[in-house]
């Protein structure tokens, strides 16, 4: 199925019974990337980031039969990444609370146990810097400056306030500028 | 990626220290991954759709691994073919074995057709009077002749126990 056609199509092409699966591989072939991304900003790992992209992708098969085009299927698709993201985060202070883990990697560790890493370059720093952030904001953060999206689709996918999510967007750059300079 | 002018300008007046920084990420994702994720999550919701279907009519049955028991030796021996079994069986012998359960069959399906069988219903319900009556007495004394004879004593001669008869008429 062609990749570039339209929402609207891929969906009326996955409500046929006919085209139900073509709609959805090319639903999925448009948008894994890009959910594949913000899902790793969040997790860092790819095989976490892998585990958790196939629960979405998923979850999407099952729920894009009752889908309600009130939103956008992107914004729907990444509302459904973002809370697995976050369920599977909880999941894992909790198991290391309970196993009394000491050790347990910090997503900040989990950057510097890349097989690239490089703490002389800038990116690598940043990513350092953007783990640094509570989770809420490391989202803002990642949404507005690595997918470009716009405020208004942003306070429907996070059910927040447009001026909240500004606001929690330009102090989390101001973050992460400290952190950086004083690395 | 090449962030968009108003995202660029958003961060420039934030501070002029976000002109240095590229956002790209440096993370790398294995070769192929997107090529075969696809096939990867269909093979997945087929999965959970017999995982689905079991828990609605016997959900007991997804709580038992699917492992069977069963395990293949570890040195494996010679299997003897199928073939060298059934030769045991030559046609001959085959042909000698059928006509001898055919016989067997034969013989007993006479024995038990030529059986008489005895009506117990009739034989309790006759007049045994009238019917002794019918039988004349010569019939009788042959028959004593030859079943009676055996239970009698030698001591009681043949004219005594005619006598003996006569005078029970």
């Amino acid at each position: 199925m062609d990749l570039h056609l339209d929402d609207t199509s891929l969906l009326a092409a996955f409500h046929n019974h006919a085209t139900k699966e073509k709609g959805y591989n090319g639903i999925v072939k448009k948008y894994q990337e890009k959910l594949y991304w913000h899902i790793r900003r969040m997790l860092v790992s790819h095989e976490d980031t892998n585990d958790v992209l196939q629960m979405v992708l998923v979850k999407v098969w099952n729920g894009l039969q009752n889908f309600r085009e009130d939103s956008k299927l992107y914004t729907w698709m990444y509302r459904i990444a973002t809370n697995e993201t976050l369920t599977f985060i909880e999941k894992e202070k909790k198991r290391a609370i309970v196993s009394l883990d000491q050790d347990s990697d910090t997503f900040g560790d989990k950057v510097k146990a890349d097989a690239h890493f490089d703490e002389n370059q800038l990116i690598w720093r940043l990513q350092l810097a953007i783990k640094s952030l509570p989770e809420k904001q490391q989202l803002v953060f990642n949404l507005r400056y690595y997918d470009e999206m716009p405020y208004h689709q942003m306070s429907e996918l996070l059910d927040t306030s447009e001026g909240a999510l500004k606001a929690s967007y330009h102090h989390a750059a101001k973050k992460i500028e400290e952190f950086i300079k004083s690395y | 990626m090449h962030q968009n002018k108003t995202i660029h300008e958003e961060l420039k007046a934030l501070s002029p220290f976000w002109t240095t920084i590229q956002s790209q990420m440096p993370y790398v994702v294995p070769a192929h991954y997107f090529e075969s994720l696809l096939s990867i999550v269909r093979a997945k919701i087929e999965t959970e759709s017999v995982y689905e279907e079991l828990e609605l009519v016997a959900p007991l049955l997804n709580t038992i691994p699917k492992q069977t028991g069963y395990q293949i030796p570890v040195a494996q021996e010679k299997v003897q073919p199928v073939t060298a079994t059934v030769q045991l069986f030559t046609w001959p012998k085959l042909a000698i074995a059928a006509a001898l359960i055919g016989a067997m069959v034969l013989v007993n399906f006479m024995y038990t057709s030529q059986k008489q069988t005895v009506d117990y219903g009739a034989y309790i319900g006759a007049d045994h009077q009238q019917i002794i009556e019918t039988i004349s007495d010569s019939t009788l004394t042959a028959y004593l002749d030859v079943h009676e004879k055996l239970i009698i004593t030698p001591d009681v001669s043949d004219q005594e126990l005619l006598e003996y008869i006569q005078s029970s008429n």
